[in-house]
């Protein structure tokens, strides 16, 4: 029989205050002025209106010279050849798979740009095409890099090297602009010994520690399942408070929980992400 | 509504379950904190709001005067209502939400509208005549798994926020002719009791064992979800199957598990609700 004990916690909505407050940038919403529309050239986000520069998005302002543009805080990804990303796969077409990146259309995974067994310069045949089920199927999970950009805005990605399918793990979801592009975007948070694969585009994977490359992982212990728990819901905590999501800012409050005492599960009430996320700069928002 | 997950993914949410650790850190039978509010839709009778995590429901109840059935002359009627927003998921743009709606409405409806649960007989004015008809209408604006329940509570605490205008039956100039004269002072109004009115609890199987309050991804993994509605007392007034099946030794103890937990979430939603309603300052939908 259960255990009959149930945790419910009921709280009261609170008025949401200005995040930000006096660190040199300002915020803008759509329609505020910015400047006259004389000696600047207006990029993405702006418009003009009757010789006067206007903001079409909530963002803020990102000057260049004489280039203005404002950068949205909440937007879908538009990628970046380089980027790591991490896709769940929507769809199989003719010699491609159809990939879900969280832009506005969906990446695109060509049958050559994916290892093949047989070695990296083998032909791709008619057989290959046949068997693609064999190697992603509809709803898997991958990380991959993208490769080029076509003319409409897609975005074609390839899973050579150390991408590729991800199995057993946990699958998070944040707005795109918290996750900032750095030199690699595999880490293992030491303390908690679980491996985080954060993709540019918002998607987020966290997995038990790979002590080897090829180490298969069969069981996964209490404690992990735990700690990867603690990691989940600290990003979570960071994209509810809409601070920046790297290895440094999930590792600190990551510690800053275990410091407080909090089980988990408590770090899903808004008292808990406050407190825990309080010492978190948040001054590399932009 | 559900997301689409791989099987390995599955597999590690089952193999949590099985192991009482689910990917957020709850136990099986732990709910998300959720928040309530009251009375922030002026301009009806009694509105409420629920948000738990991206689940967002709205209900709001308007009275109105109107006759009885011809069946059930003394009773007063109740009409449920509920719509997913198609801005709650690309899924239910146009027609896509028909289905989960009927299910909802035709849920609550078995829910609320029978005698027992809302004192029908206390909204009758004068019998085969008039009758006060209490409509409840909920909007769901965003959806993260556990809907059922969720719609339930809310319509719990926008009972409690209902205030229905005081009414007296005035004899009129032909016997058997009546003229029911409103009050006019806002301040004289009667509450619904909510004494026998039920919640539902929802408990989904998940391999061996069940929960409650699923999240979206576990959603897609429920092999068995029996919705079970339970008042303050902790009597099942109705039971209702989504899908599924469970053996006559499960549903016994699924169905101690809840009347325990229905006592337990009513207790605790009612005290919230009571120090909710003295606040004077709505959030609204600033929050």
């Amino acid at each position: 029989m259960e255990s009959e004990s149930l945790d419910l916690n009921i709280y009261r909505p609170e008025r949401k205050v200005p995040m930000i407050q006096n660190k040199g940038y300002k915020i803008l919403v759509p329609g505020e002025y910015i400047c006259d529309a004389a000696d600047v050239i207006p990029s993405h986000g702006t418009y003009v209106e009757d010789a006067k520069l206007y903001s079409s998005v909530s963002g803020v302002v990102e000057r260049v010279n004489k280039l203005i543009c404002v950068k949205p805080l909440k937007s879908r990804y538009s990628g970046d050849v380089g980027d790591v990303v991490v896709g769940r796969i929507t769809s199989i077409a003719q010699k491609r798979w159809k990939v879900d990146i969280n832009a506005r259309q969906e990446a695109v995974l060509l049958l050559s740009s994916i290892n093949l067994p047989g070695g990296l310069l083998r032909r791709r045949t008619v057989e290959d095409q046949l068997r693609m089920r064999n190697y992603f199927v509809e709803d898997d999970i991958i990380s991959a890099e993208v490769q080029q950009f076509f003319q409409d805005g897609a975005v074609s990605l390839h899973t050579r090297h150390i991408y590729g399918k991800l199995t057993k793990g946990l699958f998070v979801t944040v707005p795109s602009t918290l996750v900032k592009r750095c030199a690699s975007h595999f880490y293992t948070l030491e303390h908690a010994h679980v491996d985080i694969i954060l993709g540019i585009n918002g998607y987020i994977w966290i997995s038990p520690e790979k002590k080897f490359q090829s180490e298969e992982i069969v069981e996964i212990t209490p404690e992990q399942r735990l700690n990867m728990s603690r990691v989940r819901n600290s990003i979570k905590a960071l994209s509810k408070v809409f601070k920046v999501i790297s290895p440094e800012t999930i590792t600190e409050v990551y510690m800053k929980s275990l410091e407080c005492n909090f089980h988990p599960k408590h770090m899903l009430q808004p008292s808990v992400i406050q407190q825990i996320t309080s010492d978190t700069d948040a001054s590399s928002n932009k | 509504m559900t997301s689409s997950i791989t099987q390995t993914e599955a597999e590690f949410i089952l193999e949590g379950i099985a192991t009482n650790i689910r990917i957020d850190g709850r136990s099986r039978l732990d709910y998300r904190p959720f928040s309530i509010e009251t009375g922030i839709i002026s301009q009806a009778n009694g509105s409420a709001r629920l948000v738990l995590d991206a689940t967002d429901i709205l209900v709001g109840i308007k009275v109105e005067i109107g006759t009885p059935e011809p069946s059930k002359p003394n009773l007063g009627k109740v009409q449920v209502n509920v719509e997913i927003c198609p801005s709650a998921s690309p899924e239910f743009e146009g027609r896509g939400g028909e289905a989960l709606n009927i299910e909802l409405s035709s849920l609550i409806q078995k829910l609320l509208a029978n005698q027992n649960a809302l004192d029908l007989e206390s909204l009758c004015l004068v019998p085969n005549q008039s009758c006060w008809v209490v409509y409840i209408d909920a909007v769901v604006l965003g959806s993260s798994g556990n809907l059922f329940d969720s719609i339930s509570m809310a319509m719990r605490c926008a009972l409690y926020d209902t205030k229905i205008p005081k009414v007296t039956v005035l004899q009129g100039d032909t016997p058997g002719d009546f003229e029911l004269e409103l009050s006019e002072d806002p301040e004289e109004t009667i509450s619904i009791p909510l004494l026998h009115v039920p919640i539902c609890v929802s408990l989904s199987m998940i391999g061996e064992h069940f929960i409650i309050d699923p999240s979206l991804e576990e959603e897609s993994c429920i092999g068995t979800r029996l919705s079970f509605a339970v008042n303050q007392a902790g009597n099942i007034c109705a039971i209702q199957k989504g899908f599924g099946s469970v053996t006559p030794k499960q549903l016994k103890g699924m169905l101690k598990t809840a009347q325990i937990l229905g006592r337990i979430i009513i207790e605790k939603l009612d005290s919230a609700l009571e120090l909710e309603s003295e606040y004077q300052e709505k959030v609204g939908f600033f929050s």
